[in-house]
């Protein structure tokens, strides 16, 4: 099995938003549609009770989850949504009617509906480039090498990021750039059954 | 749509097979594949990939690659070769297709129809008309005021140019010139460090690394101000320990160790506090070996003697001499000088205590030479050094004499007219001027917890050479900028961070006019303007010291826009009457409708521009800028980083853009009646004649700024590395080609960058450039050739009894603190009314100052400003989140949304920066509504002492909800003149209007 996955060290997210601009770029994604957005997440007191200065904060991009188990393929009347390979989720727009159910069904906003083209559209994880071998656009932009890609049935071992001064990709498992983390820091966003696939790695910091 | 019939190899064989193509890995060779345009798989495409350097910021120079199919930019991706950026590219630097192809960026000269505060209803003429119109309304302004009734108005010098900002030094002859928004930006920096040290201290090396990261008032992750983001993330996560100083939770400071939460404009009362720390904390650990040799703290100062000296920095003395060249200055200093003791004595040899001998001895200031010393000394390259990433590393061998200068007690000497004086080393005045700054003091001052200003002192002077201090604007903005930055310099200093790695290594300022390997400026940055005159520059009568800062230049080469504003409004002191501008702005320095009814009422006002921004909409004549892919330019690392590169020409210029420095300002001085640009000075006496050209062209410029590498040279300009290495280039296409292979240069490898503490080397002081045999002389270029704890410039200018104000809060010249002119201390009835205190300039990753709201992607992403508050504040103020709100200081009133934030300090807010709305009407595109100049303070006591910097942060303001009763046209949200709503939401139609044409392609 395979399963692309794109995962986020938080802690090395500064809200650059390299990732939101390099993705329009790449996938020519119209302009007041967002296929990857960064929230900011707090500052939240660090504590019960904690005021300023005691406060924390993370930013946390978020795009399309390639769910296990997804809603809006579930939802798509056409078959238009549909799972790949890879374990990504992909529209085929030639199917897509532009009925929106999906845009409905989806638990984390991230679809939206292209007007000019009638078609919904959404993180497709740079499918021009990764079937290329190349690291989706969001990873390899990122400015605070935050954002790693791979096979997370293979494991930590196969996600790469951002380029090294040889060209060649950083791996996640590069502790010069990845800080140790443990099974606790790593998170995803809630599951409500869908089985979302990205993963957020955020040390130190209460995950909300 | 997904599937490509172009695979990667593919890509590759077309590109290669393009002549002149240049092909590096590249982070998305497909990137191109999936363009709108199906004829991209065309193999007779021409397609290149061109090793460039951007300018989508101000001055971080990340190397980026850009890809043209058949002379169109379709692609930017940072360079991951780069050595200063890391691959690193912004979302500026990617979105500039968006602005190079943009509607409604200026193409062609425009003369203006209509009254100035009107709609121009610009009517477009030819180029030879323009230039004759501008040459003709400035002459006109010269003959009947004289030269300084020109001003400049400078951006940030983006269209890679710094000729404009010293055009008018060097041709007109004003004292006006420079860029205004220097002044509330790097220019107090480089001023405070010229002073104390070297221009660009504040600059950090982070690529060799930093045991203890410290950002001060910066947000460098997204501003790349002066490190990448890339660059500041990767050193922060691998430093042991990180400190953030700020008033407010920062995108990056979200993960520092130790946060110090200051009350805005209390910098220089943390930094007061961080150094009480460093010097009486038992657990701090200063390098007192530097303070003995390198510092003037050793000197002995006297009280009871009148303040004597020198003139330091005269004209054709290499001593003192600057970037720009040297203007005068009266030092006059306390310091016991062996003229106060003998008749005859030499005025610049200091007295010191030596404790070995326990005699009094001196210091030669001028030679740099302690007493009994006679040759120079440098550390010996097998016994005191080691090779460290790169450079040369070496540790300090010590006093090259017998001696150990003493830094405590009190002595006593008896002065040349027989009096017997107690004097005491300025280290005794130092520690005494700290004293009061424990931590519970500095806490009530600043509102930052005692312990924490204990624990960041302890963490980064817990042994020497853990690093540089980042430090930028927010130092520079409440009112006491030059004192403010002399004070993180002596932290760092203290601790022996000073050009160490990962330290205060400085800029491309040093290389001028030290060891100059390149030109920049050729050849203007040698400055042709009389003293005398150079005195002339408005606000000089109260800021005495400004002329000089010009001769530091950079952004140091600057005026008050403050005082300018008044010569032109008042006629005082002179009327100032034209203006000049290279994409200046009327609302970054000084109040925004002063400055606008001021350039309202100017008899002449001409420009380049690339955008109708409100400023040039006040302009008689306009031409059109180029953008920086049109054009090719030698580029340098503005920060510490310590690399160089090239801007390389991408596509021809659309329309009739030109790029300044080769042809507007050459133009423009012959139709002037000028028989030269852009000077009849030679930057070195032995220049051959031959290089002299008196109208060079585009080609001559870029030719003679690579002039100094060239192999074949009938006398050396560069000084090589360490290692003797030197990079030879034989003209402008040859650096550009080697370029293309190489990358940014590391000056490491190159140039003497490649030692660490240039100071031991003779690195740091300028060389009589006729002598080539002349030595390089070990210290500092200040007037004691130290650096210095007690600046003697600010002794002798804004010390005690002299004719200007003195510095306040400072002590015999060393700096101290200012409250803000506009606190709840310093204004407590005014605080009544206007109870919050406003802080502002944080950076957003999308836009430069004013730039980027018309490019779609940027806008989208934050259609309008917005502040930062307390939620427990908002609730007392009735705000909720997305409110659009009034805030109002005693000059005026703004409005921005309300973004409740918990990481900010109750009762402050901060205000977003440089806002205007390009599809509002001409003249104003709605400065007035959002911009927070129109906030800022005017009165000269609210400006920085010395410089003259306008009181940006740290002021008084209240802050209520907008509403339809509040509001003109009832609407909240801020409108044009006709009630046309501000664009505020990513689904605006208009955004989509402003997407790319390539009508005025040039193929």
């Amino acid at each position: 099995m395979t399963q692309y996955t794109i995962v986020t060290d938080l802690n090395r997210c500064v809200s650059c938003l390299n990732c939101m601009v390099a993705c329009k770029e790449a996938n020519d994604v119209p302009i007041g549609n967002f296929w990857i957005k960064i929230l900011r997440v707090g500052p939240n007191p660090k504590f019960e009770g904690a005021e300023y200065p005691d406060v924390e904060m993370y930013y946390l991009p978020v795009s399309c989850q390639h769910c296990k188990n997804p809603s809006c393929v579930e939802v798509c009347p056409t078959g238009a949504s549909h799972k790949t390979e890879n374990g990504t989720i992909q529209v085929d727009k030639d199917k897509c009617i532009g009925c929106q159910f999906c845009v409905m069904a989806c638990p984390y906003g991230v679809r939206y509906l292209n007007e000019e083209q009638g078609v919904v559209e959404k993180c497709t994880r740079c499918y021009q480039k990764t079937q290329e071998g190349e690291l989706p656009a969001c990873v390899v932009s990122c400015g605070g090498r935050a954002r790693w890609f791979g096979d997370m049935d293979k494991g930590w071992d196969d996600f790469r990021g951002s380029l090294d001064a040889n060209g060649e990709p950083l791996r996640l498992t590069d502790e010069d750039y990845i800080k140790p983390f443990t099974d606790a820091d790593v998170h995803s966003l809630p599951d409500s059954g869908n089985h979302p696939s990205d993963r957020f790695i955020l040390r130190n910091r209460v995950w909300r | 749509m997904l599937d490509s019939s172009l695979t990667r190899r593919s890509f590759f064989k077309i590109a290669a097979a393009t002549a002149g193509a240049t092909l590096v890995a590249s982070e998305a060779a497909s990137t191109l594949l999936e363009s709108s345009n199906p004829a991209y798989a065309d193999a007779a495409d021409d397609v290149k990939v061109i090793h460039s350097t951007c300018r989508g910021c101000g001055k971080m120079e990340c190397g980026n690659l850009v890809t043209v199919r058949n002379g169109r930019v379709v692609h930017i991706e940072g360079d991951h070769r780069a050595v200063a950026s890391r691959g690193n590219l912004c979302v500026k630097g990617r979105a500039a297709v968006q602005a190079l192809y943009h509607p409604d960026r200026i193409r062609y000269p425009l003369i203006r129809t209509t009254p100035k505060g009107q709609d121009p209803k610009w009517r477009r003429v030819s180029h030879d008309e323009a230039i004759k119109y501008m040459a003709d309304g400035l002459n006109s302004v010269i003959e009947k005021y004289g030269q300084h009734a020109i001003k400049t108005l400078h951006g940030t010098g983006r269209i890679t140019t710094y000729a404009t900002e010293a055009y008018p030094t060097y041709l007109l002859q004003t004292a006006n010139t420079g860029s205004p928004a220097g002044v509330i930006c790097k220019g107090p920096r480089l001023s405070a460090a010229a002073m104390i040290c070297f221009p660009g201290a504040h600059w950090c090396n982070l690529i060799d690394g930093q045991k203890v990261n410290f950002q001060w008032g910066t947000n460098q992750e997204v501003s790349n101000y002066d490190n990448s983001c890339r660059v500041t993330v990767d050193e922060h996560v691998k430093a042991e320990t990180t400190i953030c100083v700020g008033p407010r939770m920062q995108n990056l400071g979200k993960e520092a160790d130790i946060w110090l939460d200051l009350r805005p404009g209390t910098d220089d009362a943390i930094a007061l506090g961080l150094l009480h720390q460093c010097v009486f904390n038992s657990n701090c650990h200063p390098d007192m070996m530097f303070v003995k040799k390198w510092t003037n703290a050793p000197f002995l100062y006297c009280e009871d003697i009148e303040p004597s000296g020198w003139t330091w920095a005269g004209w054709g003395d290499p001593e003192g001499k600057q970037e720009m060249g040297s203007y005068p200055l009266n030092v006059r200093t306390r310091i016991l000088k062996e003229s106060d003791l003998v008749e005859g004595g030499d005025v610049r040899k200091m007295a010191y205590w030596d404790t070995k001998s326990n005699s009094l001895q001196f210091f030669d200031t001028k030679k740099c030479l302690w007493q009994g010393q006679t040759e120079y000394q440098y550390p010996d390259r097998d016994k005191d050094c080691v090779e460290y990433k790169g450079g040369i590393l070496a540790k300090d061998p010590g006093f090259p004499v017998d001696i150990d200068p003493a830094l405590e007690g009190s002595f006593e000497v008896e002065l040349k007219d027989g009096r017997k004086v107690k004097a005491e080393p300025v280290w005794e005045m130092f520690k005494r001027h700290l004293k009061p700054w424990d931590e519970n003091h500095t806490s009530e001052i600043t509102g930052v917890a005692p312990e924490k200003i204990v624990a960041a002192a302890e963490a980064y002077c817990e042994e020497p050479g853990k690093g540089g201090i980042v430090f930028n604007l927010p130092l520079e903005h409440a009112g006491n900028s030059i004192q403010t930055s002399m004070l993180p310099l002596m932290l760092s200093a203290l601790m022996n961070n000073i050009d160490s790695p990962g330290g205060q290594r400085g800029c491309e300022n040093m290389f001028f006019t030290m060891d100059t390997f390149f030109q920049y400026h050729i050849p203007w940055a040698n400055n042709t303007l009389d003293p005398v005159e150079q005195a002339k520059v408005v606000g000089g009568d109260r800021f005495p010291l400004t002329p000089w800062f010009q001769m530091v230049g950079g952004a140091a080469l600057y005026h008050d826009p403050i005082s300018a504003a008044e010569a032109i409004l008042y006629d005082d002191p002179y009327p100032i009457r034209g203006m000049l501008s290279n994409s200046g702005q009327h609302f970054n320095s000084g109040n925004a409708w002063q400055n606008w009814q001021a350039f309202e009422s100017l008899d002449f006002y001409g420009g380049w521009e690339l955008w109708h921004s409100p400023t040039i909409e006040l302009a008689d004549v306009v031409l059109p800028a180029a953008h920086f892919l049109e054009v090719s330019v030698l580029r340098y690392t503005q920060g510490g980083e310590g690399a160089i590169g090239a801007q390389v020409q991408c596509v021809k210029r659309q329309g009739e853009a030109s790029w300044d420095s080769a042809d507007i300002c050459g133009e423009l001085s012959k139709e002037m009646g000028y028989e030269y640009w852009p000077t009849q000075n030679k930057p070195l006496p032995v220049w051959p004649d031959k290089w002299m050209k008196p109208w060079p062209t585009e080609k001559d410029m870029l030719d003679m700024s690579v002039l100094p590498m060239n192999p074949d040279l009938p006398f050396p300009i560069s000084v090589p590395a360490p290692d003797g290495t030197q990079l030879h280039v034989k003209d402008w296409d040859d650096y550009v080609a080697q370029y293309q292979e190489h990358s940014q240069w590391n000056l490491k490898e190159i140039s003497p960058f490649g030692y660490y503490y240039r100071f031991q080397w003779g690195h740091f002081r300028p060389r009589n450039a006729e002598d080539q045999n002349a030595p390089f002389v070990p210290g500092f270029n200040t007037p004691t050739g130290k650096f210095e704890l007690l600046s003697t410039l600010l002794e002798s200018y804004h010390g005690k009894n002299t004719k200007w104000q003195e510095a306040p809060g400072s002590y015999n010249g060393i700096p101290g603190y200012r409250e803000p002119v506009e606190s709840p201390f310093s204004a407590p009835e005014l605080y009544k009314e206007y109870p919050i205190i406003l802080t502002s300039g944080r950076r957003n990753p999308l836009y430069f100052h004013n730039e980027g709201r018309q490019q779609p992607w940027l806008r989208e992403l934050t259609p309008c400003p917005s502040f930062q508050i307390h939620p427990d504040t908002a609730a007392e103020l009735g705000i909720e989140q997305g409110d659009w709100c009034w805030i109002e200081s005693k000059r005026g009133k703004i409005r921005e949304c309300a973004d409740l934030f918990y990481g900010i300090r109750p009762g402050t807010i901060e205000c977003d920066h440089q806002w205007w709305y390009p599809e509002l009407s001409a003249p104003k595109h709605g400065w007035d509504l959002s911009n927070v100049n129109v906030l800022v303070n005017m009165d000269h006591e609210s400006q920085d002492p010395i410089c003259g910097t306008c009181n940006c942060r740290a002021y008084l303001v209240k802050v209520y909800k907008a509403t339809p009763e509040n509001s003109p046209f009832g609407n909240p949200c801020p409108c044009d003149d006709d009630g046309t709503e501000i664009i505020h939401t990513a689904t605006d139609p208009r955004l989509k209007e402003w997407l790319p044409t390539y009508e005025y392609e040039v193929v």
